[in-house]
Order: C-alpha cells, then sequence, then structure tokens
C-alpha cells in the first residue's frame, strides 16, 4: 500500500462522503473542496453539478484552478452570471450541498472564518466570511474540511461566521436552534485528517468513522469539546485507485501542496 | 469630442481623493486593477475605504492608503494570510468592518438599482447581526463623503408581506465615490467588454459616482456595438478610460494573461516585514515610472509563460498538448 498524507486523506474521504450527492447540486468554496470535488466527480459523482461563488454554474474544470475566480471555472460552465445568481441558488432551495473550508468549528457545526480571540481587539484575522456564509446559511447539507486540532475543534468559536445546528438569535445573542431564525438545511459532516464527524438529531458532533492508523483516544486528545465516539467504526482503508487518480490527474503539478 | 474619456493612469487616479470610498473591481486575484492601484501607492492617497473583498489591495494597505474596510474577504485567496493587512491589524491601522459575501454585493447592488436600501435573508443566525461588533460608526469618521457611510450597519424586520413570521435584515445602499475596474477591452467612448468572472462590475458602474476603466486593450466603439449582448457596461457609465496592458498583473485576465504565481508568493514573502515590503514597493512601484517600464521589467519570457491560450482562456500549465490528453 502506498504511503499518502493527512491532506490526501482529507481529500479522498471527503470525496467519498461526495458519492452520495451523484445527480445534486453543490456550491463549493476555495481550496480543499475543490480538490476534493474534482476528484469525486472523476471516481464517484461525475454528474454532481458544482457551482462557484464566481457566478460559474455547473463547472466543468479541465485543469485544477488556483484562484476561484479565472477562466478556468469559465471555460466550459453552463453559464458565467455573477455572484450572487450562485449564492442565491442556495436560499431558492437548489443546494443540496455546501463544501467549505473551515478555521475553528464547535460541536454544533458553528464555523469561525472571520478572527481567533476577541473580535474587537482581535489580531489574528482569517480569511473572513466570504461566501461560507450565504452557504452555511442555505445549503441542504453543509460538509466541511478541516486539520482536527484541539485549538480548531472548540468549545465555542471565537466568532460565529457560519451558522451550525445551534445558531444566535439577535438582538440577545441566545443560542436557538437554526429552525427558529429560519433557516433550514444544516451542517452534514465534518472531515479531518483523523476521521468523519456528522451529527446527531439534537445537533451534537459526533464520531462517526475513524481513519485506518488512527486511534479514538488520539482524536479524543485533539478535539476541544467532549466528542462522542462510542458508535465509530474504522473507514475502509485508501485505494491506489484513489491516490492515482489525484496524484496523476487531479492535481498532478501538487499545486494544492498535499503531498 | 470624440475620444475625450481617455486620459492617462496618473490623470484617472488623480479623481481619487483622500477619504474616498473605492470599488477596486475584479475579484481576489482575477482582473484586479493592479497598475491603478501601484498609481494609487504612487499619488499617496490616504484614508480609503475599500469595500467587498481585500485581497490584492494588500500592497495598498502597506503603503498606508487604506484605513478602512466594509467587506467579507481578507485573505490572499488560497495564497493565505496577506501580510500586510494582518501587520495593519495588528498595529490597530485599520478598520474592519464585516459582513457576507451576498450582503456586501446587495450593499451594491442596491445602490446600482437606486434602492435606498433591500431585505436579505443571507446573514441570520451568525455574528455579523451582532450589534456590539458594528464598525460602521468608525468607518463614518474616516470617510471624506460622512453620510455615504450608513448610520447603521443593518436593521432587522419582520417581513410585513408575509403570513408566516420571518426576520429580514435590511442592509443599506452603499454608493462608492470610485470604481476602477481592469478590463479587457473598452471603447473609445467607454463601453465595456468583460471576458470572464465578471464579479460585482456591472453593479459597480452603475453604483459609482466615478467609474474609471483601465483596459488591456481600447478599440473602435462600432465594433462592440456590433454585438451589445457582449457589453457589460455601457459608455454612459464610465468617465474615464485608460489604456493599460498588462494592468491587472499580476492578477489573471481571462484571454489574456495567467495568474502570476511566482510574482505573488514572492510578494508575499518579501511584505512579512515592513522593510520588506519597503524594498519590494520600490523595485515594482516607486521605481516604475511607466507601465512600459513596467512590462519590459517583467520582460519576454515571463510574458510569454503566463500568456492565455484560446479558447481556454488561460495557460495550460503542462503546455496545450498535455491538457488536450488529459480531457
Amino acid at each position: 500500500m502506498t504511503a499518502y498524507t493527512p491532506k490526501e486523506a482529507i481529500a479522498i474521504y471527503s470525496a467519498r462522503l461526495l458519492k452520495e450527492f451523484d445527480g445534486k447540486s453543490a456550491i463549493i468554496g476555495i481550496g480543499m473542496p475543490v480538490l476534493a470535488t474534482l476528484l469525486a466527480k472523476r471516481l464517484y459523482c461525475p454528474r454532481l453539478s458544482a457551482s462557484i461563488e464566481s457566478g460559474s454554474f455547473d463547472v466543468d474544470i479541465k485543469e485544477i484552478p488556483f484562484s476561484l475566480f479565472g477562466a478556468r471555472l469559465t471555460y466550459g460552465c453552463s453559464a458565467q452570471l455573477d455572484n450572487l445568481a450562485v449564492l442565491s441558488a442556495a436560499v431558492r432551495g437548489k443546494v443540496d450541498v455546501g463544501f467549505l473550508g473551515g478555521a475553528q468549528i464547535d460541536r454544533y457545526g458553528n464555523l469561525n472564518s472571520t478572527a481567533i480571540g476577541d473580535y474587537l481587539t482581535s489580531t489574528d484575522r482569517l480569511a473572513g466570511t466570504g461566501g461560507a456564509i450565504d452557504i452555511g446559511c442555505y445549503a441542504m447539507h453543509t460538509i466541511t474540511v478541516m486539520a482536527h486540532e484541539k485549538r480548531r475543534l472548540v468549545e465555542q468559536v471565537d466568532y460565529l461566521t457560519t451558522p451550525g445546528w445551534y445558531v444566535k438569535n439577535w438582538p440577545d445573542g441566545n443560542m436557538v436552534h437554526r429552525g427558529q431564525v429560519g433557516l433550514p438545511g444544516g451542517p452534514y459532516a465534518v472531515v479531518t485528517n483523523l476521521g468523519i464527524m456528522k451529527f446527531a438529531a439534537g445537533g451534537e458532533m459526533y464520531l462517526d468513522q475513524y481513519f485506518p492508523g488512527v486511534s479514538v483516544e488520539q482524536i479524543q486528545e485533539h478535539t476541544g469539546f467532549d466528542l462522542n465516539v462510542s458508535g465509530a467504526t474504522e473507514a475502509e482503508p485508501i485505494t491506489e485507485e484513489e491516490l492515482h487518480v489525484l496524484r496523476l490527474q487531479v492535481d498532478p503539478l501538487n499545486l494544492y501542496g498535499t503531498r | 469630442m470624440p475620444g475625450e474619456k481617455i486620459v492617462s493612469l496618473s490623470e484617472a487616479v488623480q479623481e481619487v481623493r483622500n477619504g474616498d470610498i473605492v470599488l477596486l473591481g475584479g475579484l481576489i486575484d482575477a482582473r484586479r486593477p493592479m497598475a491603478a492601484m501601484f498609481e494609487i501607492m504612487r499619488q499617496q492617497k490616504k484614508d480609503l475605504i475599500l469595500l467587498a473583498f481585500v485581497a490584492l489591495e494588500d500592497p495598498l494597505i502597506g503603503a498606508g492608503c487604506v484605513r478602512g474596510v466594509h467587506g467579507c474577504y481578507t485573505h490572499m485567496g488560497i495564497f493565505g494570510k496577506a501580510p500586510c493587512l494582518q501587520r495593519a491589524v495588528r498595529e490597530n491601522k485599520i478598520i474592519i468592518d464585516d459582513i457576507g459575501h451576498a450582503d456586501s454585493m446587495l450593499c451594491i447592488i442596491a445602490a446600482a438599482y437606486g434602492l435606498p436600501f433591500v431585505g436579505s435573508p443571507y446573514s441570520l443566525g451568525t455574528d455579523i447581526l451582532n450589534p456590539a461588533y458594528s464598525r460602521v460608526e468608525e468607518l463614518r469618521q474616516i470617510a471624506r463623503n460622512k453620510d455615504k457611510i450608513p448610520a447603521v450597519k443593518s436593521q432587522m424586520i419582520d417581513n410585513p408581506f408575509s403570513d408566516q413570521p420571518q426576520r429580514v435584515v435590511l442592509l443599506p445602499a452603499i454608493k462608492p465615490d470610485v470604481a476602477i475596474i481592469h478590463v479587457q477591452q473598452v471603447g473609445t467612448e467607454g463601453t465595456v467588454r468583460i471576458d470572464g468572472v465578471q464579479g460585482y462590475d456591472s453593479f459597480d458602474a452603475l453604483a459609482a459616482d466615478k467609474v474609471i476603466i483601465t483596459a488591456e486593450e481600447i478599440v473602435p466603439e462600432e465594433y462592440l456595438r456590433r454585438d451589445p449582448n457582449r457589453n457589460l457596461i455601457p459608455c454612459t457609465e464610465v468617465d474615464m478610460v485608460v489604456h493599460v496592458p498588462w494592468g491587472g498583473h499580476p492578477t489573471l485576465v481571462p484571454n489574456y494573461y495567467d495568474l502570476d504565481l511566482e510574482f505573488i508568493k514572492r510578494y508575499q514573502l518579501a511584505a512579512k516585514t515592513p522593510e520588506g515590503f519597503e524594498q519590494w514597493a520600490q523595485e515594482w512601484v516607486y521605481g516604475i515610472r511607466s507601465q512600459a517600464e513596467y512590462i519590459q521589467k517583467l520582460g519576454a519570457e515571463r510574458q510569454q509563460k503566463l500568456r492565455a491560450v484560446a479558447p481556454f482562456g488561460f495557460a495550460p500549465r503542462a503546455g496545450l498538448v498535455k491538457l488536450l490528453e488529459t480531457m
């Protein structure tokens, strides 16, 4: 069995997750989600319709893009409109999957991609809101990818950028179920370099699968809140074919730095 | 007078005043008005407030031109952290008022279509709506035209048209002082044709008080008017036109040239320290007296490597034949 890196594991296991969305629609965020989606479409869900917040609908990407807003997104897509045309598809109920990268996440799937620490005095800015907020509010299922670290999987996110299952109700800021503020859908899965988490009916994250070579103790150690691991099973090993397609076809020049 | 909108880059950028609300066209690392940004740096503009995404604007921030941002993004795309922005945040030299992608667009769309405000569903449940986190009051202090920055960031109401209770967020129209957009082709009278991702540009042009177009090519109006459906901005919304070939470098301009990864990475490394940034800026901005000089400095080899290939609009990384094989 060929050796692989943690980032390759994230790409491949999240590509597998997309299999069940073949024939459905997705909006894909910048970075790892793009890599994983290109892999998924080659291997598992060729009919997944992916659109990008660049305004490119139903993309057919010939060469892996670096910029999310360049000619590689436009060429071969169905129509190149403005950004809001794509983002609004989520509000209009047409987005089955939102695929995002996250910096910080809590047990309810709330994401922070804005700033670390106290917001008003923070000196550690992250990417900002981008389209993650629009996608996370209205996609039917949100899949998030991130590195599994204690400082990332936290008790409470420093800033609530993308809503999870329990969100802030203004003006008082109390946490309520997302349905109560009128948001449909919700977080579906989180894929890290250690395993796959999903969400129970009550909206709390639990460990669904741990990757080969990883222990549940390791996962608990790297999680900043109590994670229910009781029902977790070991994921199916990564295949040679998956690695081959990823390395030779999807990102032959290793632009995304996964290996 | 025919062609009277055509001016030099330095003339056009003189229209930008300290404290202006500026909208820079394109998106993140695609079709950005880089040459215009470098000219803003050379003319030492101050206290600018940027709207929407802030990414390859980083050199502008490094030069101290930007005091505020009302926007949705502060990284350099997949390149990651923007070094001068990070430093400005640490040193408390920049005010960032966070809003979502859709919502930032809606503020400009409202201005474009003459709406006083719009109703949005996009940020419910998030800290965007946290009243303690609004920074519009601070942006108002910086702005030259204070009444262009809204008095409140947003307002939550119940949808008056719905039987079911529905919370809606009202967002104000924000009318920029200046929009600067880099495009592939512009007519002598200002008609604009854009290829590829348009970002907010059509709305920018309608919303802004002043619209400056920098273009790879200035072409006859008559040529563009043979196919008006392909034109994103009408000449009636354009005030100034500037011919700036490679004016988007190092960002990508579909059908012309691709993203200059090495250049951006080298910038990112250099700008980690103030001294490194100054050195970079001296080499690529302050020491450059014309666009011709910039192009010459890029050199023929780099230009050839970046040049886009039809019909793709980008430069196939391992060459065209290899790309066709994998398709």
